[in-house]
């Protein structure tokens, strides 16, 4: 794709950041802010880019920065490595998503702590692979991996708790590990 | 690798991505197929993972925001093919004065020297929170010495009880007109160490020459000291008492 046509650029990418932006700031009105401001800023500045495979990253990251900037919380992301994740990884029978609707897992998402809310919805847009994801965030490729694995965890706990009918859960005796492979 | 280690790993892996093919997830994926009860856990998060997936793309993006990004106005970047001309009209005229500076032996000054300070504040950005960004991986020390040769970078001493430690790659920076090294190694304490190197008289005030001197910022420790030609940072993340040990005695 030619970096340069904006338009086809908007059409690709606008809605899955705006998703990214209603993720974060949980309404519309600011996620459709954020949304136009990362493209104004690609629309001034986009030009730099030299390398046109990371338009996407670019896109993604100066969304989030920009968030943090208005926000101005600076969100800590502390490293974890394997070994802090020590208790057993659930999982939701898939079929208990079935009856909810895009808005409820929205929902789902918004209520995590941000922590793990904004690596797993990056991931769940399945965009951006997990070492992608740690350079859009700035962070550790493994504390990514701890957040997807614990966000999943809690974003099940979030799914089935608001289907308490169905509560089909599969748990699977895990062993303490001695190591893991984060990067740091 | 174990059931819960494969189970962290795969919880990055995508549905489908191709990133499965990289080492880490291949080996989680072998052990999913000796694993029965892995492998049920890794067929319903696949599942889960495409169905949430699925979900969020249903969630409804509002009608006139595509409009409202195209109707805003923007700065329109130059068309790459007048970018390309600007570039290679600005790379003609570089060449042309380089040739007209050796034709009359006058020659681009040398940059000045820099004060220690300058160089110790670049290297931590560089190193900044995770540590630096790589230009060459390698574990082998020949191949990122000669990556660093081949850029014209210099390469000092390595001191001597990292030589036997697998370097992890290298990086070349332009501080203040001076061309800095940088060789990072895994240390066999498990944390990593920053290599990083200048020509002495790069600086104004080289570190001494009597042995490294210790000291801690940003959550980095380093010992910094020169040789005869060459200043040098080694910073780890490791604790001072183990960075110490690098250069005790026996």
């Amino acid at each position: 794709m030619d970096p340069l046509d904006f338009t086809e650029l908007v059409d690709r990418y606008y809605p899955m950041l705006y998703r990214f932006a209603l993720s974060l700031a949980h309404n519309e009105p600011d996620a459709c802010d954020l949304t136009q401001h990362t493209f104004s800023v690609w629309a001034s500045k986009g030009h730099t880019l030299r390398d046109a495979t990371k338009v996407k990253s670019w896109l993604f990251t100066t969304l989030y920065r920009e968030f943090i900037s208005t926000r101005r919380h600076a969100q800590r992301w502390p490293q974890e490595e394997i070994s802090a994740v020590e208790h057993e990884l659930p999982s939701v029978a898939p079929a208990a998503i079935d009856p909810l609707g895009s808005s409820q897992v929205m929902a789902a998402l918004q209520a995590l702590d941000e922590a793990f809310r904004v690596p797993l919805v990056l991931f769940y847009l399945q965009e951006h692979s997990y070492d992608e994801i740690a350079r859009i965030l700035n962070v550790p490729i493994g504390t990514v991996m701890s957040r997807l694995s614990r966000g999943r965890q809690k974003l099940q706990q979030a799914l089935t708790e608001s289907n308490p009918e169905d509560s089909n859960i599969v748990r699977l005796p895990m062993r303490k590990a001695a190591g893991g492979p984060s990067h740091g | 690798m174990d059931r819960k280690q494969a189970q962290f790993i795969l919880s990055a892996l995508r549905p489908d991505a191709p990133e499965a093919n990289e080492p880490m997830f291949a080996e989680a994926l072998a052990l999913v197929d000796s694993d029965p009860k892995l492998h049920a856990w890794w067929q319903a998060q696949q599942e889960f993972d495409r169905k949430i997936a699925a979900k969020l793309e249903g969630v409804p993006v509002p009608d006139d925001l595509r409009d409202r990004i195209l109707a805003a106005p923007k700065i329109k970047p130059f068309p790459t093919q007048w970018r390309q001309r600007i570039l290679l009209a600005v790379a003609a005229l570089v060449a042309l004065l380089c040739v007209a500076a050796s034709f009359w032996n006058v020659g681009a000054p040398a940059s000045a020297a820099m004060n220690r300070t300058v160089f110790t504040d670049n290297v931590m950005v560089a190193l900044g929170t995770k540590g630096p960004q790589l230009a060459k991986l390698s574990t082998d020390h020949a191949e990122v010495k000669a990556w660093l040769k081949q850029q014209d970078a210099p390469v000092g001493q390595i001191p001597p009880k990292i030589v036997p430690m697998p370097s992890i790659g290298c990086q070349k920076y332009m501080v203040a007109g001076h061309v800095v090294s940088l060789i990072c190694f895994n240390l066999a304490n498990g944390h990593e160490a920053h290599l990083f190197m200048v020509e002495k008289g790069a600086l104004t005030n080289p570190p001494s020459s009597n042995g490294p001197q210790y000291d801690s910022r940003n959550g980095w420790n380093m010992a910094t000291w020169s040789d005869r030609t060459m200043s040098y940072v080694l910073a780890t993340n490791g604790s001072m008492d183990d960075l110490k040990q690098l250069f005790s005695a026996g």
